[in-house]
Parts: C-alpha cells; sequence; structure tokens
C-alpha cells in the first residue's frame, strides 16, 4: 500500500506520539524497514516531539542502574573489534566527521586482519622499561580506497608508538606524508612524526603529555606536507586518510 | 563546546568502546531520559528497568545514531519512549488499568522558560491547537493512552476523539511549516 504524503504524515506522527498500537503499529514498523520516505517521516516527527519530552522536569534514577547497565555492557561478548566488523560505516552528526568518516570501512575491517600481524611484529620488539602512560594499546590502521593496507600504527601503554609501511607508501619527491594525533574536543592536531616509506618502520617515544592524549582522541589523520614534514606545527598540506584508533 | 556536541562527542567514544565516554554520556542524559521513561510508567522500578535496557541499547547501537535522527538527546529520546511504550502495553494486558487521576494534563504554557526559542517549535505549535486536540495528544504522547483509553478518559465517543488527533497532527504539521 502506497501511503499519501498526508496519511504518512498522520501516520508517523501517531506511531511517535505511542497512539498507534497493536497490529497497525508492527505493521507501520515493517514499512518503516522498507521504505526510506517512511522512515524520514517519522524522525522529523520524532524531533519534534523530543522537545515535547523535554517539558517533563528531570528526575534522578537510584545510582543503582548504572551499576546493572555497567555489568551488562561489560559482560556482553562484543569487542571492539566485532563492532568494527559489524558496523562498517559509523555515521556522526558533527560536520567534523563527515569528512574523518569516509576512509574509515575500509581501514577497520582490514584492521581486524592486520591486527594479528602487528601483534606478532610487537611482541619480536625488544621491550622497554615497563613504564605505564596510557590504560590500554591502540591500533589504528591505514588503507587505500582499493582497501590496501597503507600504514599500521600502534600504540602500547608505555607511549611507544610505531608504524609499519603495509603497501605502496613512497611519497612524491618534494614530499612526506606526516601522522596526526586529532586530540577529543576537535582540538588542533598534534604531530605524531612523519611516516616511513614503503617497507620502512618507525618507533618513537610519545612524551607523556601527547600519550596521554591517544585516550579518548578522536582518531589519527595523515597529511600531505613539504619534503621534512609541517614547517608550522599544524597540518598545511591536504588530509589524505583517516583512521580511528581502537582500544585492545 | 554546546551539550548536543559533546554528547555526540561521547556518543562517537562510546561506539569505540569506550566505557567512561559511556558513563559520562549516562550522567548527562540520564535524569532527562528517565523522568520520561517515569512519566509514562509511573512507577520507578519498571522506568528504571526501562532505563537500564534503553542505556544497553544505545551502546550497542551507537552507530545507528546520524544527523537525519536529530540530536543525539533527541535519538535517545525516542529509544527510551518506545521502550518505555512497550512495557506500558504489557503492564495493561497484565493488570486491570488504574486510572490514575494524579497526573494531571501538563502546563504547557508554563514550561516556555526552559527552552530556548530555537526548541519550542513544536511546543508552540501545540499551544496553538484547540483544547480537545491538545489534550488528546498530550495524554497519548505524556501517558501512552490509547484511542480507546483517550476515549474513557474523555468521556468522548471513539470516533470523536480519533478525530480530534488526527485534526491535532494535521495542524500541528501545517504550523510547523510555516
Amino acid at each position: 500500500m502506497k501511503l499519501t504524503n498526508e496519511q504518512l504524515d498522520r501516520i508517523a506522527a501517531e506511531y511517535v506520539i505511542g497512539s498507534l498500537k497493536g497490529q497497525g503499529r508492527r505493521r507501520f514498523e515493517t514499512m518503516m524497514m522498507e521504505s526510506y520516505r517512511v522512515r524520514m517521516a517519522v524522525w522529523s516527527w520524532e524531533q519534534q516531539f523530543a522537545q515535547l519530552a523535554m517539558m517533563i522536569p528531570d528526575q534522578a534514577p537510584a545510582d543503582a542502574v548504572w551499576q546493572r547497565i555497567k555489568a551488562q555492557i561489560a559482560a556482553s561478548p562484543e569487542s571492539v573489534e566485532t563492532r568494527t566488523q559489524s558496523d562498517d560505516k559509523p555515521r556522526f552528526a558533527d560536520r567534523f566527521m563527515d569528512w574523518i568518516r569516509q576512509p574509515w570501512s575500509m581501514a577497520l575491517t582490514a584492521s581486524v586482519l592486520l591486527l594479528v600481524g602487528m601483534l606478532y611484529w610487537q611482541s619480536n620488539y625488544p621491550t622497554q622499561a615497563p613504564q605505564q602512560y596510557i590504560a590500554q594499546q591502540y591500533v589504528a590502521t591505514f588503507a587505500s580506497e582499493s582497501a590496501e593496507a597503507l600504514w599500521l600504527v600502534n600504540i602500547s601503554e608505555d607511549g611507544q608508538l610505531r608504524v609499519t609501511s603495509q603497501g605502496d607508501t613512497l611519497a612524491p619527491e618534494s614530499n612526506s606524508y606526516e601522522l596526526w594525533l586529532l586530540p577529543a574536543d576537535a582540538a588542533a592536531p598534534r604531530s605524531l612524526g612523519l611516516l616511513p616509506a614503503t617497507g620502512g618502520r618507525m618507533q618513537v617515544q610519545l612524551d607523556k603529555a601527547l600519550a596521554s592524549a591517544v585516550a579518548g582522541a578522536a582518531g589519527l589523520a595523515i597529511s600531505l606536507e613539504p619534503k621534512g614534514g609541517s614547517p608550522t606545527g599544524a597540518p598545511t598540506g591536504p588530509v589524505l586518510y583517516q583512521a580511528p584508533l581502537l582500544r585492545l | 563546546m554546546s551539550e548536543s556536541t559533546e554528547l555526540v562527542q561521547l556518543l562517537r567514544e562510546s561506539f569505540r568502546g569506550n566505557q567512561d565516554a559511556f558513563e559520562q554520556l549516562y550522567k548527562k542524559s540520564s535524569p532527562r531520559l528517565f523522568a520520561i521513561a517515569l512519566r509514562l510508567l509511573k512507577d520507578r522500578t519498571q522506568a528504571e528497568e526501562v532505563l537500564q535496557e534503553a542505556f544497553v541499547q544505545i551502546w550497542h547501537n551507537a552507530s545507528e545514531y546520524h544527523s537525519e535522527r536529530g540530536d543525539v538527546l533527541a535519538w535517545m529520546t525516542t529509544i527510551v519512549r518506545y521502550r518505555a511504550l512497550d512495557h506500558l502495553r504489557l503492564k495493561k494486558r497484565e493488570a486491570v488499568i488504574n486510572e490514575d487521576t494524579d497526573w494531571e494534563l501538563y502546563d504547557i504554557e508554563s514550561s516556555y522558560g526552559r527552552q530556548s526559542t530555537q526548541e519550542i517549535a513544536l511546543v508552540g505549535c501545540m499551544s496553538e491547537l484547540n483544547m480537545d486536540q491538545r489534550n488528546s495528544i498530550s495524554l497519548a504522547f505524556f501517558e501512552g493512552l490509547t484511542h480507546e483509553e483517550l476515549a474513557g478518559r474523555l468521556s468522548k465517543p471513539l470516533g470523536t476523539v480519533k478525530a480530534w488527533v488526527r485534526r491535532g497532527i494535521q495542524s500541528l504539521k501545517k504550523c510547523l511549516e510555516r
């Protein structure tokens, strides 16, 4: 059944208000699954009626509720890796994410496969004095548009940043690829250094301030810079790749 | 950073598995969301159950949020509301309906002060409806009443109440498009 716009609007509103009940509600939910037009109509009313819901004075729930939620999400088998497999296109509202999100899906998928190799490689590295700067290890993978792995990044608990080149990562002759940490709150990117060319590796010790900015960072980015890196301390060339940091 | 930008940030971190960010998200939004569930269910234990279910759902489905859903709080509000409505159905099937008259109609006019001007589109439009239309929509929305229950509460025939809701929605739509 094809609804007229007016019918659709009314039923969508009744769905959101809650007065659409029983069979009608279930049927409409099926239509939502099948039609973008129907979903759009619902979303539009949801936003309007959410304002009405905001008029109810706040009420604090018991503290125990959070404890139960925490226990439930901690007990769930879903890990960061499975999240990345099941959701290959995270979409978020703010414009910052609009430019950061595109290359994610492939990079995320690739990361699962590359993780194994990364850990293997890392286990072969001589271990440093175990000074812990951050609570967890983080990894990120950069992939080309054809899903070819380019760089693999690992930041360990002691603040060691390790990058391996996995693919063809030779920069144009007069340029270098520079790696940036995108801190939380969309603060200015901070340089993590120049990236190794094809087949190369780099390892640097992040200072404590930089290492602590890793937890909660929005992700990593790579820009094309003049040879030797950005002359200003901020990205000057185009941002070529972005990747989220995955917590291990 | 505005509150809604902050919530987007926290949701994004939660999507990546950051439980601290998720806790912050909970702290910032749960009093609002709990109030919405409590208003529909009128039972703290059940409202807390709904809140718990909703947040577990948000944790697992953070990636389903996108800008077309409005701001993060609006999106979370709808998750809580639909959960609460489901519980309400179940509850009504299980128990004799206890007509609770302590919950008066929500006074829209007196709540203007809590909203910034750009947010009151719907609220402003609600106040333009005639009383019958406004009461029917408010009762359905805040109390989760069905058409039949509305008819009982307002002592009017079912057809009359349905028409109030329908015309009320049409008027809201026109008002919002102005």
